[in-house]
């Protein structure tokens, strides 16, 4: 009875030990093999069926399995994408509220639409994924064979090479602007509200240049009514590696779109880590390889830390670049 | 062809190929009823659940979605003057009068045999002729583009019979309301009071919804006697005979025409298909003093062309792998994450996904008539509740679709906003659908026309040297000049038979 009854007194000290400690560590310890409980939302700001709703229903597809939790897509569109950058920004930093974002969502609009408070430094930067490279596209028919001869031919006829595009702001609108400056040349920019109208106006022999990414024309470039007349890359593609860079014609104008995942400022450290392996086994993944193939994207994996110091640079660069068009409000 | 066809019908009715049809398309009514869901969205909610079917089933569920939500727009737009999509505007010009004389079930069966025979022909003009019409499509520029928005305009005047001035006007403020938000072909913002949910224009669903619904509902409420609807009889639940549906047979041609051409045509759609389809009908009619007054024709019209403009979508969107529309667009979006690359080689290298497609979509518009029919039956109890309470409900229905559709909490204000301004313009003379017709068509003209100038290095005389652009615009001046010369010969008329009569009375 007595021994019973000491039992008892150490199991309660035990328990209640047990119940303090539990209660003082719970917030650091569940979250590494607590997370993710329920499911994930990756947040779009753009509409269903464009290309950065594709890219993020390719991703959500390829995780699944990754994760144990299921893996939804959201879209938010509105603002030039800044209307998700808006709703994710607002929602618990807890890792289940993720936002898909590109140059033009998360520096570019923000900046030109005064909204600092929706630029990527609002979020923690979780992965860059992959990146299209931007191309200059020519009909077969051409008169120039060369980029040298259509940079003569434009500087001798400024505003006469009219040259189809996305819609200014976009990073097409951003190649041509400072080839333009670079090359010291004189262009006609066409801007369209997406790249597919943009081919459209450009096959119907409306423009002499298209400019945009190879995913939404590479079937136009088989059936030879286009062909890939330069790349704004650092180095030549490997999908066509006779196709020169602007780089090396003179011009330093590189570009990529690329596409990343952000996650609500104030996301803990291990639930980012969390992501960032889910989405590393995700990118190894048939899946994706087959959709990463398929839309011509090349791989441009970066961690956090690195995704962060790109973002950086990346921001001054464009910033530069939007004050000389003076494309900024004050 | 025919060989691929019938292998097509085999492959979606296989397994469970019937079932999937039926869900999307109930769906797709259901969500197209619903505002707040557009076409569009109402395919994106349906996608998740296409990646456990094969590439063929999930292209077919997506496209009874699709067919689906073309109609249901109508069913509200009909039944409460709430057009469930922007494509259902046009039609609840007439269908919403047609209930209140109590011929709803009428309207809502016109709607439904229409929009099925526009979407089937233009099914069938698809399957035959997608090759030829993908380089059409290459013909078609924003020249082209903006003088189909310009022709649609002229509608306006169609619009209003008391006053050619409140009718301009209220089309130009129509016009002014596309302006704001964040200008795509410049990067600068137009009229957005630093308001981020202004940066890509007001909504113009939100908008509708008000100037017609809301309005409607306040003026019931202002009105209770005369703008009731009637208490239910016998008569609004009949469906329409088939000498009423050959009545509207004239407006169904005309209705599917319009809609094949403007759904080739890129940047145009569905909404701008209806509004011209709608005119074009008035235009052809025995009985064109009925339109706006519940004319079975002003609901066939731009129902079947609403329809029709899916067969043109998906020309440039599988000739070319361009989507023609939001809608062709999410089509797309499935067959890449199929792993399907679209494309100009998408018919001759997937020919056999193609046809199912094909004999999906006939599949699809033939279903839409047995389940249109029972979710019809469902709605028509609607008529049946007692007008306070279908306002009330009405009211609640729009404030939670349009906060739902972006959860912005702008666009209920902005519904419930033009409500008022609805009701307005009713009172003072206005035409609250010249200004939903220069909503509608206002952003497509202006960026076409300003896109037209930077590929003719600022020359207007493209819109005269491209052909097709040169017939467009010659029809519109045609169709504005028309009222004032016959005005004239009229009065011509009158005079000399004023003179004849004064001159035979004279020598008697």
């Amino acid at each position: 009875m007595r021994q019973r009854s000491s039992e008892r007194l150490v199991l309660v000290l035990a328990a209640s030990l047990g119940l303090l400690v539990a209660v003082l560590v719970t917030p650091a310890v569940s979250q590494a093999p607590d997370y993710p409980t329920r499911p994930i939302t990756f947040v779009v700001g753009f509409a269903p069926g464009g290309g950065a709703d594709v890219f993020a229903r390719g991703l959500a597809e390829s995780m699944k399995g990754v994760l144990p939790q299921a893996i939804g897509v959201e879209n938010r569109a509105g603002a030039g994408g800044t209307a998700a950058n808006a709703y994710v920004s607002g929602r618990p930093a807890d890792g289940y509220t993720i936002l898909f974002a590109h140059a033009g969502s998360s520096i570019i609009t923000p900046l030109i639409t005064n909204q600092p408070t929706l630029k990527w430094d609002a979020f923690d930067p979780v992965a860059r994924i992959h990146g299209e490279e931007e191309w200059l596209f020519v009909r077969p028919d051409a008169p120039w064979k060369t980029v040298e001869e259509l940079v003569a031919f434009a500087k001798a006829n400024p505003r006469r090479v009219r040259v189809a595009g996305s819609a200014i702001g976009g990073i097409d609108s951003f190649v041509v602007l400072s080839w333009e400056k670079a090359a010291g040349i004189s262009l006609q920019y066409i801007p369209h509200e997406g790249g597919g109208p943009a081919t459209l106006t450009f096959l119907g022999g409306n423009a002499e240049l298209l400019v945009g990414n190879v995913s939404e024309v590479f079937q136009h470039i088989e059936a030879k009514r286009m062909v890939p007349f330069v790349v704004a890359s650092e180095k030549r593609s490997a999908i066509f590696p006779n196709v020169p860079t602007l780089k090396e014609k003179g011009s330093d104008v590189v570009y990529a779109q690329w596409r990343s995942v952000l996650a609500p400022a104030g996301t803990s450290p291990s639930r980012i880590a969390t992501l960032t392996v889910a989405l590393q086994k995700a990118l190894s993944t048939e899946s994706w390889k087959r959709f990463n193939t398929n839309a011509k994207a090349v791989d441009l994996y970066l961690g956090p830390a690195d995704f962060r110091r790109f973002l950086v640079s990346e921001e001054a660069r464009l910033t530069r670049i939007i004050d000389d068009l003076g494309l900024r409000r004050r | 062809m025919v060989g691929n066809l019938l292998a097509g019908f085999a492959s979606a009715l296989d397994g469970w190929g019937i079932v999937v049809m039926i869900a999307g398309v109930a769906w797709g009514i259901i969500g197209g009823a619903i505002p707040g869901i557009s076409g569009a969205v109402a395919m994106a909610l349906a996608l998740p659940y296409t990646f456990g079917l094969d590439a063929a089933t999930a292209l077919v569920l997506l496209a009874g979605v699709w067919a689906g939500a073309n109609y249901g727009g109508s069913i509200p737009a009909i039944l409460m003057r709430m057009p469930g999509t922007p494509g259902a505007a046009a039609c609840l010009l007439d269908g919403y009068e047609l209930t209140r004389q109590g011929r709803a079930a009428k309207a809502l069966g016109v709607s439904l045999v229409c929009g099925t025979i526009g979407g089937l022909v233009s099914i069938i003009v698809l399957i035959a002729m997608v090759v030829p019409l993908g380089n059409v499509v290459l013909a078609f520029a924003s020249p082209e583009t903006f003088a189909l928005a310009l022709f649609g305009l002229t509608l306006i005047a169609g619009l209003t019979e008391r006053s050619f001035l409140k009718g301009m006007a209220s089309g130009f403020f129509g016009l002014l309301l596309t302006t704001i938000g964040l200008d795509t072909l410049t990067g600068s913002l137009r009229l957005t009071f630093g308001r981020r949910e202004l940066l890509s224009g007001v909504d113009i669903i939100s908008i509708m919804i008000g100037l017609f619904a809301v309005s409607e509902m306040f003026w019931q409420i202002a009105h209770p006697k005369r703008g009731a609807v009637e208490p239910v009889g016998q008569a609004h639940t009949a469906f329409p005979t088939l000498a009423e549906l050959r009545s509207v047979s004239r407006a169904t041609v005309v209705g599917t025409i319009v809609g094949i051409i403007v759904g080739i045509m890129p940047g145009a759609g569905a909404t701008a298909s209806s509004f011209v389809a709608y005119n074009e009908a008035k235009r052809w009619s025995k009985r064109p003093d009925l339109f706006g007054k519940g004319s079975m024709e002003g609901v066939a019209a731009p129902e079947t062309a609403n329809n029709a403009v899916q067969g043109g979508d998906l020309v440039p969107t599988l000739a070319l792998g361009i989507p023609g529309s939001n809608s062709a667009a999410i089509m797309l979006a499935a067959l890449i994450l199929h792993g399907i690359v679209p494309g100009p080689f998408l018919l001759t290298k997937h020919t056999g996904l193609v046809y199912t497609l094909f004999a999906g979509l006939i599949l699809v518009n033939l279903l839409m008539i047995p389940v249109g029919i029972v979710i019809l039956r469902g709605c028509l109890v609607a008529l049946k509740v007692a007008p306070p309470v279908l306002v009330a409900s009405i009211l609640a229905v729009i404030v939670i679709g349009t906060y739902a559709a972006d959860l912005f909490i702008l666009n209920p204000v902005l519904a419930l906003a033009f409500g008022l301004v609805g009701y307005a313009m009713r009172v003072y003379g206005f035409s609250p659908a010249a200004t939903v017709l220069g909503l509608v068509l206002g952003l497509l003209a202006e960026s076409e026309l300003r896109r037209s100038l930077l590929i003719s290095y600022g020359s207007w005389a493209i819109f005269v040297t491209r052909p097709i652009s040169a017939v467009l615009l010659l029809m519109t001046l045609s169709v504005l000049l028309y009222p004032a010369v016959m005005h004239a010969r009229g009065r011509r008329h009158s005079r000399l038979a004023a003179d004849h009569a004064a001159g035979g009375s004279g020598s008697s």
